[in-house]
């Protein structure tokens, strides 16, 4: 994933039509391409008594590497194997390995899915001083852990602001996209709720959180608002301008480009800013208990979360910890509008096949396109062995 | 058996007896009442979030309409947010239609048979190895076109449950264990007041003077005063006895004080005389009385020891003719030598009966010595068959009719001098009396007025 | 040689009159006063002929000395004396092995005739003559002699004055008369009155008398 962030760049200097076509093969090869090959950090142990430790994860190497890093350095004895995987992928996996599991640590940003596995029972209970001492909303159970805190933002390019006045809130931008629908058409991109589970998520907590979301699904259908399925695709196409105005990316990836690319800029929402957390769990009947113990220890515990808070852009949980990056200041500057989605049984709510129908029948009405909801991966959202006819 | 056997109370203290039947019973009633706590405290927690099912699975029917012509629902978070309490249960939930198909959940759940046509129904079931409580509810689509019926299922792992019936059972548990202690503690102090009398009757008995035969003097429950009542009885007769025995004694100690004072008189009588005719006149006189005063010792203790009511002599099975030989061969000496021609007729055969043998021997002796004492010249001993009978005849002045049932009595002589004690048919009496014998004296030879004899006779009762 | 009697006796009156009564030609009397004296003497080996011995002793019983003197001794011959009357004490006494039993009080005479029989019964030395009164048998020439002439008499009175002789003072059971002199031949009833007849005759000059017990045997004495 490394390199290729670097190929884009170099290729956003290529001209348009290959760029595109570039683009659209990245595109099939990120969905086409199987999770297996997605590439993988090992971390050797130095000592004489190694143990192994099997992670599946989400975040991109160059992101989590000074985190196994740092806790390699603490615990030699260790030999890390961390598996990057897609999120839909990741759930897959862990599903078709449910029996012998090969991962020790599984964790993903995509909260839904992550919860159901725990809701299966695949998960373990985390006996640790840390995950004991865990605040509560941050935790299910003492099996799945909220360990980073990441905001759902909207980004746009500076160079709007000549135009008309960049939206800092939902309802301006709602407001915005009805008066200059014209000059914003197929200028706003937002995910596509049918391909990417993290966009169907924001959605359905969008739509949980008011109901004039739908209208703000209107208004971008009628501006002919264009589909990603990745924040980086998003980015890209802002970078380029393309897109003028981004609606709920994955902050933490936006402040790393953004730190990059001064032509954008980011804005956490107002009115409301959805946070996702990254959910952390050890595999029930884990090949390394032990391991995935001290692993998840460390994860939670102030020397981790400090990294986090000051050398990723994942934000940290610890209550302790404060400063930039972290969720006891986000909450300081943002109050009450912070909307963290809840850990809980709600989270099974949004992978119901019926609820995903709706939302996406909805979807498919304001942006009068004739895909249905069958379409795509997210097909259906909850790859459960089919229940059998009773 | 060994169990019961060790388990055996008639030989434990009667306060451990009434322990043991007082806790035991108590410690089962206990484990009664923790088990019905227990149950009451799963029943009441399951009532309690059976509850969350209910509103869970209401909230999620509600929900449910006909759409693109089939069953359709919007599941509202809410519902599977309520079914995870503090305790953070695993939530389940599924929608079947009338025929039992899944349209929609997150796990297939079975279903459950209906009673009567409760709406709702509960129930225990295990999914994929997990121990869930499942709630089964059946409805029909509300409106003007469609009344489909539906069944919307939600289940929930237990953890809430069973946090909430540990704490109410815990809290009856303390209860029953405190209520246990104080019963014990009751039982254990009645048991003690109760049984408080037995103890001041083992005091007060131990507090007597062994000498005294004095009555217990006692306030006791009705129980032990029947006891008391036994006891003081037997001390009565006690001291009846005691008083024979120190009226015998009192008469022996008499009879024993005059020969010997006679003794002492004639010695001190004859060392006044000088002359040695006298003296031996006098060591003869003493010499008599020296052996008869010593007989009389010895007759003494035998009887005090047949009136001793402790003893119950045992009885052997003796045979009358080999007794009757050995006691005339030992005594034919002794009585030879002072010109008594002693015999004995037995029959061949042995003659066996039930009795005491030393204490047949003593009355044989006794009879044998009587009769040569008494003045005979020739003294049989006789056993005869059928009925069981040891006689002894001898050919002495006898007894005349009138005196003979006096004789039988201590200290009664025929004659006032002889050698006799007045003892010996006393004895003999006594003997027989313990040995259901029957004792009887004739004249030996009634045709001779003179000399008539004396038979006496020991009959043995004919199951002897 | 002199025979040699103890007395183990504590009452002195008793016991002073006892030895001077038994001191008689050819026969010494010892006196020990105390139980525990007693056992101890009796632990070693002694040269007495007979022992007397009472039962009611100051320190130890009679009954312990008698049991430890039996423990060496078999032979010796033991007359018990007792104060107590009772037949278990007596029937004890010869369980352990005294020889018989005398209660007291008894008569001089009484007592002697019972150490004669004591003694002459144990006479082991077979060149020793067997002697009552006038008679006197010579074991090893097996002839008797009566007032210094020899007597000869056929077999079955020769065994049965023998016996008779040999039991001197008691009555002895016709049974034991009739194994012993007629050695288990079947006889009449009478038989044994028979010889009895002629032995009374070939005595009747002598102060030997064959006297009758009634209903138990015959015994032999002097007059």
């Amino acid at each position: 994933m490394y390199r290729l962030d670097l190929f884009i760049r170099r290729l956003t200097m290529a001209p348009h039509r290959i760029r595109h076509l570039v683009g659209a093969l990245l595109a099939l090869a990120l969905m086409v391409t199987p999770p297996a090959q997605a590439k993988a950090l090992h971390f050797t142990a130095d000592a004489e008594s190694s143990q192994p430790l099997t992670i599946y994860g989400v975040v991109d190497p160059p992101q989590i590497y000074p985190l196994l890093a740092d806790f390699h350095q603490r615990n030699p004895d260790i030999a890390i194997t961390y598996h990057n995987l897609e999120t839909l992928a990741l759930h897959a996996r862990v599903l078709q390995e449910r029996d012998t599991p090969r991962a020790d640590v599984i964790m993903s940003p995509a909260m839904p899915w992550q919860y159901q596995l725990a809701n299966e029972g695949l998960s373990a209970p985390v006996d640790s001083p840390a995950a004991a001492a865990w605040p509560s909303w941050a935790r299910w159970r003492q099996e799945l852990f909220g360990f980073t805190f990441e905001p759902i933002v909207m980004v746009y390019r500076r160079d709007l602001a000549a135009r008309m006045p960049p939206p800092e809130s939902h309802a301006e931008l709602l407001s915005l996209l009805r008066q200059r629908s014209a000059e914003l058409s197929h200028r706003v991109v937002t995910y596509d709720p049918r391909f990417s589970g993290a966009g169907y998520t924001y959605a359905i907590e969008d739509a949980r959180i008011s109901a004039r979301y739908w209208d703000l699904v209107e208004a971008l259908g009628h501006a002919h608002s264009e589909l990603k399925t990745t924040t980086a695709a998003m980015l890209e196409g802002l970078s380029e301008g393309r897109y003028w105005i981004g609606y709920n990316l994955i902050g933490s990836y936006v402040q790393d480009y953004v730190a990059e690319h001064p032509e954008l800029a980011m804005v956490v929402p107002k009115d409301y800013a959805l946070v996702l957390q990254r959910l952390v769990m050890m595999s029930r009947n884990a090949p390394h208990p032990v391991a995935a113990q001290r692993f998840i220890d460390y994860l939670l515990s102030a020397p981790a979360q400090r990294l986090l808070a000051t050398r990723t852009t994942l934000g940290a949980v610890h209550p302790s910890i404060d400063g930039l990056g972290t969720a006891a200041d986000l909450r300081k500057r943002l109050g009450e509008a912070i909307r963290p989605v809840q850990i809980g049984p709600g989270l099974l709510a949004t992978l119901d096949t019926l609820k995903r129908q709706t939302l996406l029948e909805q979807w498919q009405q304001a942006f009068k396109n004739h895909s249905t909801y069958a379409d795509g991966p997210l097909a259906d959202p909850s790859p459960l062995p089919r229940p059998s006819q009773e | 058996m060994t169990l019961l056997r060790r388990w055996h109370l008639s030989h434990l203290s009667l306060y451990r007896r009434l322990m043991v039947w007082l806790l035991c019973p108590l410690a089962l009633l206990v484990a009664i009442m923790l088990l019905q706590a227990w149950l009451a405290s799963r029943e009441a927690a399951d009532r309690a979030f059976d509850r969350l099912l209910d509103a869970a699975a209401l909230s999620i029917a509600e929900q449910v309409r006909w759409q693109q012509s089939r069953l359709w629902m919007d599941l509202p978070p809410s519902a599977l947010e309520m079914l995870a309490t503090d305790a953070e249960e695993r939530v389940f939930y599924a929608l079947y239609d009338a025929q039992g198909h899944f349209v929609t959940g997150n796990r297939s759940l079975p279903s459950l048979p209906t009673e009567n046509d409760i709406q709702m129904n509960y129930g225990d079931v295990t999914s994929q190895d997990m121990p869930l409580r499942l709630g089964v509810l059946r409805a029909r689509l509300e409106g003007w076109d469609r009344s489909d019926r539906f069944e919307v299922r939600v289940a929930q792992t237990r953890e809430g449950r069973q946090a909430l019936a540990n704490q109410l059972f815990l809290a009856s548990f303390v209860n029953i264990l405190i209520i246990a202690g104080l019963a014990v503690v009751v039982v254990l102090l009645s048991a003690r007041f109760a049984l408080e009398p037995l103890t001041r009757l083992r005091r007060a008995i131990r507090q007597r003077n062994p000498r005294t035969l004095s009555p217990l003097e006692l306030a006791l429950p009705l129980e032990l005063a029947e006891l008391r009542q036994a006891l003081n009885e037997l001390l009565a007769r006690m001291r009846r006895v005691r008083a024979n025995q120190e009226r015998f004694i009192g008469d022996a100690s008499h009879q024993l004080k005059t020969p010997l004072a006679g003794l002492s008189a004639r010695a001190e009588l004859a060392l006044r005389q000088s002359d040695p005719a006298a003296w031996r006149e006098a060591l003869t006189t003493m010499h008599g009385t020296a052996t008869k005063t010593a007989r009389l010792a010895g007759q003494l203790l035998s009887l005090t020891r047949l009136n001793n009511p402790e003893a119950t002599p045992a009885k052997q099975t003796v045979d009358l003719t080999a007794l009757a030989r050995r006691c005339v061969r030992e005594a034919f000496s002794r009585h030879h030598r002072r010109g008594i021609d002693l015999g004995v007729e037995v029959p061949e055969h042995a003659v066996m009966v039930s009795v005491n043998d030393w204490q047949l021997e003593e009355a044989l002796n006794n009879l044998i010595e009587n009769a040569s004492i008494y003045g005979a010249s020739q003294v049989t001993v006789q056993v005869t068959d059928a009925p069981a009978r040891l006689t002894v005849t001898d050919d002495g002045p006898g007894i005349p009719e009138s005196q003979r049932l006096l004789m039988l009595r201590p200290f009664h002589r025929g004659q006032e001098t002889g050698d006799g004690s007045g003892l010996g048919l006393a004895i003999v009496d006594s003997i027989a009396r313990a040995h259901d014998i029957r004792l009887s004296l004739q004249a030996a030879h009634p045709d001779h007025p003179e000399r008539p004899g004396l038979c006496i006779a020991l009959t043995f009762s004919s199951d002897a | 040689m002199p025979l040699k009697l103890l007395l183990i006796e504590d009452d002195p009156l008793l016991a002073s009159t006892l030895t001077e009564t038994l001191t008689v030609e050819n026969q010494r009397v010892e006196r020990i006063a105390d139980g525990g004296e007693a056992f101890a003497r009796l632990s070693l080996d002694h040269d007495y002929d007979l022992i007397l011995l009472d039962l009611n002793l100051p320190t130890r019983s009679g009954l312990d000395v008698l049991a430890t003197l039996r423990s060496r001794d078999r032979q010796t011959p033991v007359l018990i004396l007792t104060a107590r009357a009772a037949i278990e004490d007596r029937v004890k006494g010869l369980d352990l092995g005294a020889d018989d039993y005398l209660a007291k009080p008894f008569a001089l005479d009484e007592l002697e005739a019972r150490v004669r029989a004591l003694l002459r019964r144990r006479q082991n030395d077979p060149s020793e003559p067997l002697v009552l009164g006038s008679l006197s048998l010579d074991r090893q020439r097996q002839h008797f002699t009566l007032n210094d002439t020899i007597l000869s008499l056929p077999p079955r009175e020769h065994r049965l004055l023998a016996c008779l002789i040999h039991y001197a003072g008691e009555p002895v059971d016709k049974a034991r008369l009739l194994e012993d002199a007629f050695a288990g031949e079947t006889v009449g009833d009478n038989a044994i009155e028979v010889y009895v007849h002629r032995l009374r005759r070939r005595l009747a000059a002598s102060d030997v008398r064959l006297r009758t017990v009634r209903g138990i045997g015959y015994l032999l004495e002097v007059e």
